[in-house]
């Protein structure tokens, strides 16, 4: 019966898997004047600072979207169950 | 500070820095890739799932999908141009080395050319003293000696040879050393030059990378003016295709508010509010269809749905009086047609992407599945 089979484990995967993208940027390599040239310096650190917004936008839209399916996939079996058999079949 | 040889200079930096510039961007590349293949798998996993939750759902992983496909490409493009620069760099910083060797050598050389220079120049001024003491010789002192002035002037003239060999070889040697140091700034610009181009290919490659964007920040933007805000939604921005990454006023919100703040803390250049109108424009009419369709389901939201419409208002730049104003006529039009008014009436109004937080909206007290799609993906 249940018909809804987005795992939230999969999405709280992915939510983490995001979590260890923002983790893994800021590194320390792009310590000043290393690269030899300020233009590339400035040009890395932006993508860096880029990289680094997205990945904790991205983890906190995943996570958030994880969670909510996580507390919600019960409620929509249940739901479905009452349902069967008019709106909800066949989805 | 570079260490400098002989009047070279070693370049700023370090070999090897940029590989590992690269490498970390090449690793956080593959973080996104790793991630957009993780929502394609959970996209993947439900084939059968129909209706307008498994739509929101769709389009929401395709979005996620996207921008870290965006992501990636960027960090990916972003990486080469290091790299790029990297081998370039290297090679040059070893070639300077090498000259800075070179110039070692030829300062040394010249050293020895300018002392043996000055010893035969001092040879010469003694044997040229000695001349002339032989040809002025009184004769209480012996007297004028032919021979000895002849083998003095050779001795003399000799020594002026090699002073003179050896002040040639001196200026060779200037001469070498000036080309060395000429081609050691050849190879410092080079590296310039790289750093310049790199820098530009870099920033070009970021620009590909999804933008964060927090739709109710004031046209002035800053983060003066985020605190004021009341971010319903976190926009992702993924070239022509951009949806919301979180909507409603719940724990999801407060997060990406709280998380949006600690950015804003470090990292000023977010951009904030309407900063990106070309993908913005291109959305609203992705949104509106969507909107248009789920709209008709629509159902109420709460307070969540007025007030997506006030931040949208706001964020369009509109007064507190008609952005008010303007969420009533909204909130009324949508219940007119015995919906309330929710995100999707909010987009469909006013275009924002905070439209699709309310993309799994559903039939009040009907459809499950959409039901579902409500809770999940539209109500944070």
């Amino acid at each position: 019966m249940e018909r809804f089979k987005v795992s939230p484990s999969e999405l709280e995967g992915a939510a983490g898997t995001l979590g260890r993208v923002e983790g893994s940027l800021g590194c320390p390599t792009r310590a000043g004047g290393e690269l030899g040239s300020a233009e590339l310096e400035s040009a890395v650190g932006a993508a860096f600072e880029a990289a680094d917004a997205v990945a904790l936008a991205m983890a906190d839209a995943l996570a958030g979207a994880a969670r909510n399916v996580s507390a919600n996939a019960s409620s929509y079996a249940a739901t479905e169950a009452a349902s069967a058999g008019s709106f909800g079949a066949g989805r | 500070m570079p260490e400098v040889i002989a009047g070279i200079a070693l370049p700023e930096g370090r070999p090897g820095a940029a590989f590992e510039v690269a490498q970390t961007l090449d690793a956080a590349a593959a973080g996104f890739e790793r991630t957009a293949g993780t929502v394609e798998r959970a996209l993947a996993m439900v084939p059968s799932w129909h209706g307008l939750a498994a739509i929101a759902y769709q389009d929401r992983c395709a979005t996620y999908e996207q921008a870290a496909t965006s992501a990636a490409n960027a960090l990916r493009s972003a990486a080469a141009d290091v790299r790029r620069y990297g081998s370039l760099y290297d090679e040059a910083h070893a070639r300077i080395e090498r000259l800075q060797r070179a110039a070692e050598e030829c300062l040394a050389r010249i050293k020895v050319a300018e002392r043996e220079a000055a010893e035969a120049a001092e040879r010469e001024r003694a044997a040229r003293e000695r001349a002339a003491e032989a040809a002025t010789r009184s004769p209480l002192d012996g007297g004028y000696s032919l021979a000895e002035h002849a083998d003095a002037v050779r001795e003399a003239d000799a020594a002026a040879d090699d002073r003179r060999r050896y002040e040639a070889e001196a200026e060779a040697e200037r001469e070498e050393l000036e080309r060395l140091q000429k081609e050691a700034l050849e190879e410092h610009e080079r590296i310039r030059q790289a750093g310049r181009e790199a820098g530009v290919a870099t920033q070009v490659a970021v620009e590909g990378m999804p933008r964060v964007v927090a739709p109710g920040a004031p046209p002035a933007g800053g983060r003066g003016g985020f605190e004021a805000l009341d971010p319903f939604a976190l926009s992702l921005t993924a070239g022509a295709k951009s949806i919301d990454a979180l909507g409603g006023a719940s724990r999801g919100a407060e997060r990406a508010i709280g998380s949006l703040r600690a950015e804003a803390r470090r990292n000023p250049r977010v951009s904030w509010g309407p900063g990106s109108e070309p993908p913005r424009t291109q959305r609203l009419a992705q949104s509106r269809s969507t909107a248009k369709m789920i709209g008709r389901f629509a159902k109420p939201l709460g307070p969540v749905g007025p007030a997506l419409d006030l931040a949208a208002n706001r964020a369009q730049g509109r007064s507190w009086g008609e952005s008010a104003g303007r969420t009533a006529i909204s909130g009324g039009m949508a219940g007119l047609g015995g919906f309330a008014a929710g995100a999707a009436c909010g987009a469909v109004t006013f275009g924002l992407a905070a439209a699709a937080c309310g993309a799994g909206g559903a039939v009040a007290g009907g459809i499950a599945g959409d039901w579902l799609g409500d809770q999940a993906f539209g109500d944070g």
